[in-house]
């Protein structure tokens, strides 16, 4: 039997209101420290401090001041997505382009192009099967993987797979929700608001909480932290 | 040939993105925020349109406008 070692909140943003990605990452992190600690949003203030983000020199965000949470941040679209854990974790939110985007001339060769020259093989044949929602599986999983391990994408990405030893990778699009094991992580993938893509990578299973903010939570929540 | 390589990579980043205001030190993550989606696509095209290769070893250290130019160059492209 399977132990959820951990909880995974992933904090969703509306964009619209032009937030600054620092600022949404440090409401997030507040939300995640009081929620773990038994208050519900907004009600106790925390010391701006505690949350100033800093970077590794391979561009890893990270809390220098809370080294006991970690967290991963994503923009796609209308949304900023901000997953908030106390493990390791990486996060990629992507919009799914459909076949009336004619930016790229017949989308789903353009997807099948962008795997095989990006993808390893197996992901590749993956996508081939149903380009437009398993090109932003597969991707979703690797960009959620690479902001995990901290590498960030580079030459090896066509070496490295995604795809659990088996080869079947599930489908959240097929079924709403997905959840696999590969390479020593854990993948946990949903579909939000139709059209958007959402990938969570631990090294745990982990329990998801999903927590969308819309503009007037963030807003009564910056007039508590920033009286503004 | 560095004026048709901007303008041709100034088009591309406005067809892929919807993004404008480059110069030759604009930096295609910190300054535009190009995500890698963006980066996978501007490639492909880039490599359909002068029918090169670009391994993945040299995609991911072009940082910056004129880093790309240059490195065309060295390719040997020479139309655009």
């Amino acid at each position: 039997m399977s132990i959820i070692q951990s909880e995974v909140y992933v904090f969703i943003f509306d964009l619209s209101k032009k937030s600054s990605t620092n600022e949404l990452v440090k409401v997030a992190a507040r939300e995640y420290y009081l929620r773990k600690n038994g208050t519900a949003f907004g009600e106790k203030k925390l010391s701006d401090e505690l949350f100033e983000v800093g970077h590794t020199g391979l561009g890893k965000p990270y809390f220098p001041n809370c080294r006991e949470i970690f967290f991963s941040v994503s923009h796609s679209g209308e949304y900023l997505v901000c997953a908030v854990a106390n493990e390791n974790v990486g996060v990629d939110i992507e919009k799914t382009s459909d076949d009336t985007d004619k930016r790229f001339g017949d989308l789903k060769s353009r997807l099948i192009k962008i795997a095989l020259r990006f993808f390893h093989p197996d992901e590749a044949n993956i996508v081939k099967t149903d380009p437009i929602p398993r090109f932003y599986e597969v991707f979703t999983a690797k960009e959620s993987y690479v902001k995990f391990t901290g590498s960030g994408f580079d030459e090896t990405l066509s070496e490295h797979s995604v795809l659990p030893q088996d080869g079947d990778m599930p489908s959240c699009h097929s079924v709403g929700e997905a959840s696999w094991h590969a390479d020593g992580v854990e993948f946990r993938q949903i579909v939000f608001k139709d059209d958007y893509t959402l990938c969570i990578c631990t090294e745990n299973q982990s329990a998801l909480q999903i927590v969308y903010v819309d503009d007037d939570t963030l807003q009564d929540v910056f007039k508590f932290h920033y009286n503004i | 040939m560095e004026e048709r390589l901007f303008q041709f990579i100034k088009d591309t980043v406005y067809k892929v993105t919807g993004k404008k205001g480059l110069f030759y030190d604009t930096d295609f993550v910190k300054d535009l925020e190009l995500t890698s989606f963006d980066v996978m696509n501007i490639v492909c095209i880039f490599e359909d349109h002068f029918d090169v290769d670009i391994p993945s070893r040299d995609v991911w250290k072009l940082h910056q406008v004129k880093d790309v130019i240059a490195y065309m160059i060295r390719k040997g492209i020479t139309n655009v």
